[in-house]
């Protein structure tokens, strides 16, 4: 697995005068963001040690007043991929998916996993771009093999049946 | 006003037959459909449809949570970025 940074969050405006700040967190669990450990910013040199308190706000180790505060608005945090806690069997992050190669089962090159969707109904992955595009549901079927060290998985095409709008169905 | 319950669920009947013979293989397949008005019956668990949402055919993995509802509300027609970070994908 190659070492990345993830954007979990990102600074907000003042909140009082005693160097507390509102947080957007991009974090499934906006609370674990204070789990985390160290965050970092942007350019990877400033660690930030964040405390969260209710209400979506948080304190930032060594920042007391609010004119402190207000120089940290918009300052992106991010985490190392390594601090995110470990998944179950057969979940993936999709940080982790995203940029991976696709091969078939021959080993001819698909295109990179350019997005993981899921709204709902299993999760599926977008592989190659413009009209090369293809959706693959991530089941073991479809991906019987993601190899994160070596940054592939392997996709066998399901076979398509295509069942044809009827009268009274409007075809796009 | 909710659909009587005398008429049943309804569905495209073509979808039954193709669904029907998609199950008895044991191929990976994946059905295209356009019929995102067609209810999901019992009977789809387990298989996979590309449901048309204008632009293309999204994968839907039917699970038993799914019966009842239909094939249209899992393909959704606009698009809409989160942003949660550290989002999680199941291979099914």
């Amino acid at each position: 697995m190659t070492a990345q940074r993830i954007l979990v969050g990102e600074i907000g405006r003042p909140h009082g005068v005693r160097g507390l700040v509102k947080l957007r967190v991009f974090l499934t669990d906006p609370a674990s963001i204070g789990t985390l450990g160290a965050l970092t910013d942007a350019a990877g040199v400033q660690r930030i040690k964040l405390t969260v308190k209710a209400d979506g706000l948080g304190q930032i180790e060594g920042v007391a007043d609010r004119d402190a505060a207000a120089r940290l608005t918009g300052t992106r945090l991010y985490v190392e991929r390594a601090q995110l806690p470990p998944t179950e069997e057969e979940e993936f992050y999709l940080a982790d998916l995203v940029g991976l190669s696709a091969v078939t089962e021959a080993g001819a090159p698909l295109g990179s996993v350019r997005a993981v969707e899921e709204h709902g109904a299993g999760a599926y992955l977008v592989v190659g771009e413009g009209r090369g595009e293809q959706l693959i549901p991530f089941t073991r079927a479809a991906v019987p093999v993601v190899d994160l060290g070596a940054r592939r998985l392997v996709v066998i095409p399901p076979a398509e049946i295509i069942v044809p709008p009827q009268d009274g169905e409007a075809a796009a | 006003m909710s659909r009587s319950v005398w008429k049943g669920p309804f569905v495209d009947g073509y979808l039954l037959n193709k669904a029907e013979a998609a199950r008895n293989s044991t191929r990976n397949e994946i059905i295209k459909i356009w019929s995102r008005r067609s209810t999901i019956l019992p009977q789809f668990v387990g298989l996979t449809f590309g449901v048309y949402n204008g632009r293309k055919f999204l994968p839907v993995q039917v699970s038993e949570n799914m019966v009842g509802h239909k094939f249209g509300e899992f393909s959704p027609t606009r698009t809409f970025t989160s942003h949660s970070s550290d989002k999680k994908a199941k291979r099914g």
